[in-house]
């Protein structure tokens, strides 16, 4: 229903970052549509799935150790944990095949 | 309905009986609306020029279906901080109307349509203003008198603006809430538990609710305060077709398509089955020869319209818009593929199925490094609600 395809602004590091950084608009997008959906009182308490291929990205969304090839992401990583914490989405892993 | 612009002089209209009657029309108009007094111009004030604008609008088989003159103000004459200061004004969100349309049918609601008629008139203008007459009825008032404009006008600055802040005033005086997130959303929550909501692009208006009788009362309310057109059930809204059957609501652009490959003169063209060529990393490919720029950024800019309904073109058009401000050949081919393969799948758009589920999920992904020239990557993502 709603989607995007975007060329991203700074260079990423790895693949893991790359995903990361769209993992964040994503979820941004996801929060901007819960909003309009509470507004027209449609509730959905449940966490919103978000799918993503890489599995090294997932990992280190749920667990963000303080890592030297992480640090440069800090923000991103922060606000998914946060988003991830709140129960607000969930990452069922799925790969491509 | 199609238009077509007729120049002609004011003198040359005057004699044609059709065009001074469509002129008297827009006259009668403006006056009934009240949309200016005529004053005495002071000294240091400076009038807006304005002009009449003829029209020929034609019905879909192509006969003529009326002669339509529109005065307009020339704003390009208005200075800024003088004779106005803010002139954003908010457009519905793509994104907004594809959640309506998938909300609509998931829950069976029903979807209507309104255009406002002559809605920049409805705006009210918070500037000072002064106008020339309109030319052709400027005889009998004496020399030095102007109009001072209460309402505004089309071609003004601050039109859009004013209409739009009238529009939202309506609304909220009707007891509908603007909604924060997108700010051309309005809805109103009945005691029944009931919704109706109402999402306004400039003069278009798309209403959806479950509570027919509010729908009624809606549609009367906007008829007191604006001239309304009611247009039935959705079935065009801005270049995109509706098409509604038992499995859902299905949404395409292929008068859109049709359109591009006659401008493209890719008609007779041989289709291909994807959009981008997986062997060809496009670069900036400066050895090319350059094409023309403004030819290559109107085709951006209607491939970019197009991606409202067709996600499966969102990467091509975002790979081959990147290099809008220097076109090569190279990216010219590459924009013609896209349109080739847009030959094979005219047809295709967005099926918004009832599956009775609110569920939000979505999707992303990540090409790493994939600009070869400055390795950045690009990202991915769609977003479905209740499978939609």
């Amino acid at each position: 229903m709603t989607w995007k395809s975007k060329k991203q602004s700074v260079v990423a590091r790895s693949s893991a970052e790359a995903e990361f950084r769209a993992m964040a608009q994503e979820i941004c997008e996801l929060l901007w549509l819960k909003i309009i959906l509470e507004d027209l009182k449609l509730r959905w308490d449940k966490p919103m799935k978000l799918y993503c291929d890489n599995k090294f990205a997932i990992s280190i969304a749920h667990n963000p150790v303080q890592h030297d090839r992480t640090k440069h992401i800090e923000v991103y990583r922060h606000f998914i944990k946060e988003k991830l914490d709140s129960g607000l989405i969930c990452t069922p892993i799925c790969f491509y095949s | 309905m199609m238009g077509t612009i007729f120049t002609s002089t004011v003198s040359e209209a005057l004699s044609n009986r059709k065009w001074k009657q469509a002129m008297d029309v827009e006259i009668e108009v403006l006056n009934k609306n009240n949309t200016w007094e005529l004053v005495t111009l002071l000294t240091g004030k400076k009038p807006v020029g304005c002009k009449w604008v003829y029209t020929i609008k034609y019905r879909a088989d192509g006969t003529i279906e009326r002669y339509k003159a529109r005065l307009v103000a020339k704003g390009f004459t208005q200075t800024y901080g003088l004779d106005y200061l803010e002139t954003f004004a908010p457009i519905a969100k793509m994104n907004t109307v594809r959640v309506i349309l998938s909300l609509a049918t998931n829950h069976d609601w029903d979807l209507q349509q309104f255009d406002v008629k002559n809605a920049f008139l409805h705006g009210e203008l918070e500037e000072e203003i002064y106008m020339d007459l309109p030319p052709g009825y400027d005889g009998q008032v004496a020399v030095g008198t102007v109009c001072k404009l209460k309402k505004a006008l089309y071609g003004l600055k601050q039109s859009p603006r004013a209409w739009f802040g009238r529009f939202t005033k309506v609304m909220i005086n009707l007891g509908y809430k603007q909604s924060q997130e997108d700010h051309t959303l309005f809805i109103k929550h009945s005691v029944s538990g009931g919704v109706t909501i109402l999402l306004v692009y400039v003069d278009d208006i798309i209403v959806t609710e479950d509570d027919k009788e509010d729908q009624i009362i809606l549609s009367q309310c906007l008829a007191t305060n604006f001239e309304i057109k009611t247009l039935g059930r959705l079935k065009y809204f801005l270049g995109i077709e509706v098409a509604h059957s038992k499995k859902g609501i299905f949404i395409s652009q292929q008068k859109h398509i049709t359109n591009l490959l006659k401008e493209t003169r890719k008609t007779a063209c041989k289709p291909v089955s994807t959009p981008v060529d997986p062997n060809i990393k496009l670069g900036s490919a400066e050895e090319d020869n350059a094409v023309n720029k403004e030819m290559y950024q109107r085709l951006m800019g209607r491939l970019i319209y197009l991606t409202h309904t067709r996600p499966d073109i969102a990467f091509a058009v975002s790979l081959v818009s990147q290099f809008m401000h220097q076109p090569r050949e190279a990216h010219l081919q590459a924009t013609l593929r896209i349109v080739r393969y847009l030959k094979r799948t005219p047809g295709r758009g967005i099926l918004f199925k009832r599956n009775k589920s609110v569920a939000l999920e979505a999707y992303t992904d990540a090409d790493y490094a994939g600009s070869i020239v400055d390795r950045r990557s690009t990202t991915g993502y769609c977003a479905f609600l209740g499978g939609n």
